[in-house]
């Protein structure tokens, strides 16, 4: 098992990168929005 | 760094459950590492195949033996599976066995996560597969799928190709995601940065790749299937939609060159001082080449479109900026030959592969500096030049780094050892083959062979795509042998120590294969090479009688 502080800092490194990728994601479809739309 | 206490129960104590299920459920990052590296091989296989069914059908002009539709599908499906399902994960494959024992972790920080990564692997390619059954069959745009093509595509081949790619997609960023906070948490005491085995660099520097330029992909392909299935027009040509398209696409697929290429140097940068009998040369250049190619990586997609008409200064940029990635990777080889520079040099077939790596690697280069090149790139664009340049960057990595990688830890993950004899007459078979089948390409693609056409007319190309095809025979020969000795050593090869290498890192400090829990104890960690730094204590130890 690991120890707490090292599993908190994992849970929150891994949240930051994931929200990063669900931006950037998002950013892509809103510049295919603006492109196409805008 | 992680303060988990290291010290574990003695390996004999505790043996790994054996039987399918124990597969099928576990969270070792060892075995997960196993059941990728099978995965990928397979998938290489059918890759593989389809190349040798291209190769026949190339073989000479007017050639029958596939239909131009079955042709279409053929590139489309080898490229994808080459690159999503074999050379990208395989990374992967190696990545989860060694980056917890090169760091001195006691698995990944993510466990399940990790199982959850390589299933999805497993799915992602099923789904994609899977168009082969249905009546449109599989996906036909080629593995760039630009539209308007990749949007007119009948049926629903090419769906179930933006589907499988989707879940291809979240496997390698939660796989990366993992990754990363493996390498940055989760290291041993002592285990700093400056002191990380340069595979576990790459594969951090991989992971942070995937995490950025992967969502763009996903972006990508969502309007694309949004385009074919929902009444969008993202992709439209009267808007310029192909052209975002390429934009899009490029950001994502040029830096995967290098995702798939940075793992790749990383294992030669492990193999070469092992078998030179020296230290690496110019550790910290080499850390700060491969962060420079992942930065230069995402400022040059657009020489992947010169075709289609940039502005001169946009031209030039992308020009300029292609070509200074030359210097990182000039600085890399220089490294690695002044590794090599007066070592005690064992040709053993991991070096063998790494040697050769380093030459083809070089061919590939400088036709690259040629393709970055815009004036010449227009002359040879979507040529068989092109074909021959990718296969000598992106080729060389899975067929002479993979190969090297794997013949270098075979013996740690198996706890056998390879057959020299064989494993040195496979590394020459597929020497010849790889150089007969793509060095030829150079020649027709100057000589104006398009590339993705199901045949040709023009006589005076059929030399030359002769030579291919026998050498893609050769190479397929060269690659079972390979694969052979890896089945057949696991139940004749000879016992593995250790440490059959007198490598440098800490992987080698445990027994081959290791126990579940991984290091019974971890030594010392003073400098990148902690297990030289324990023998020459021994051998000081021994001189001084203390």
């Amino acid at each position: 098992m690991l120890d707490k502080p090292t599993a908190n800092r994992n849970l929150a490194l891994a949240l930051k990168l994931g929200i990063f990728a669900a931006l950037l994601f998002a950013a892509t479809l809103l510049v295919g929005v603006l492109v196409r739309y805008g | 760094m992680a303060t988990e206490a290291h010290t574990a129960p003695h390996a004999a104590s505790a043996r790994p459950a054996t039987g399918a299920w124990s597969w099928v459920t576990t969270v070792d990052h060892k075995r997960i590492g196993i059941m990728y590296l099978y995965t990928t091989f397979f998938f290489f296989a059918v890759g593989g195949l389809m190349a040798l069914a291209i190769r026949l059908q190339l073989e000479h002009a007017n050639n029958q033996v596939v239909s131009a539709e079955s042709y279409d599908r053929l590139f489309t499906m080898h490229g994808t599976t080459m690159i999503f399902l074999f050379v990208v994960p395989v990374m992967a494959a190696f990545g989860n066995y060694l980056v917890p024992l090169q760091i001195g972790a006691r698995d990944m920080a993510f466990p399940r996560l990790n199982a959850a990564s390589f299933w999805l692997l497993l799915f992602g390619g099923m789904v994609m597969y899977s168009s082969f059954l249905w009546g449109g069959g599989a996906a036909d745009a080629g593995w760039t799928a630009y539209p308007p093509l990749s949007v007119l595509s009948p049926g629903h081949g090419l769906d179930l190709w933006i589907v499988g790619l989707h879940i291809l997609g979240i496997s390698s960023l939660i796989g990366a995601i993992n990754f990363i906070c493996t390498i940055h948490n989760m290291r041993a005491p002592g285990m700093r940065l400056t002191r990380m085995p340069l595979f576990t660099w790459a594969i951090d520097v991989y992971s942070i790749m995937i995490v950025i330029a992967g969502p763009v992909l996903a972006g990508a392909l969502t309007m694309l299937l949004m385009d074919r299935n929902y009444g969008t027009s993202f992709y439209q040509p009267a808007t310029h939609g192909p052209i975002l398209y390429q934009h899009l696409f490029w950001f994502y697929s040029h830096p995967v060159v290098y995702v798939m290429a940075l793992p790749g140097f990383g294992m030669i940068s492990e193999i070469v001082p092992v078998f030179s009998r020296k230290p690496l040369f110019g550790y910290k250049a080499l850390v700060y080449s491969i962060v420079a190619i992942a930065f230069l990586g995402f400022l040059v997609w657009g020489h992947h479109m010169f075709a289609v008409g940039f502005s001169t200064p946009l031209q030039i940029w992308f020009m300029i900026a292609s070509m200074a990635i030359g210097v990182p990777t000039g600085v890399k080889i220089f490294n690695w030959i002044g590794t090599m520079w007066m070592g005690r040099i064992r040709f053993e077939p991991p070096m063998l592969y790494a040697v050769a790596f380093i030459g083809l690697f070089m061919i590939g280069g400088l036709s690259g500096i040629f393709l970055a090149a815009f004036p010449i790139d227009l002359y040879v664009t979507d040529s068989y030049f092109v074909v021959a340049h990718f296969h000598y960057v992106l080729g060389t990595v899975p067929v002479f780094a993979v190969l090297g990688g794997l013949h270098y830890w075979y013996p740690k993950m198996s706890g056998r050892m390879l057959d020299r004899a064989l494993a040195v007459r496979a590394f020459w078979i597929i020497f010849i083959g790889f150089n007969m089948t793509f060095f030829p390409m150079h020649d027709l693609g100057l000589s104006g062979m398009p590339r993705r056409v199901s045949t040709y007319t023009n006589n005076a190309w059929d030399t030359a795509n002769l030579i291919s095809t026998i050498g893609a025979f050769v190479l397929g020969t060269g690659v079972l042998m390979v694969l052979w000795n890896c089945i057949h050593s696991l139940r004749v090869g000879r016992i593995a120590p250790a440490d059959p290498w007198g490598a440098n890192s800490l992987e080698w400090y445990t027994s081959s294969p290791p126990p579940p829990h991984n290091f019974d104890e971890l030594p010392p960690i003073r400098s990148e090479r902690p297990l030289y730094d324990l023998r020459r204590e021994a051998a000081a130890t021994a001189v001084t009688g203390d």
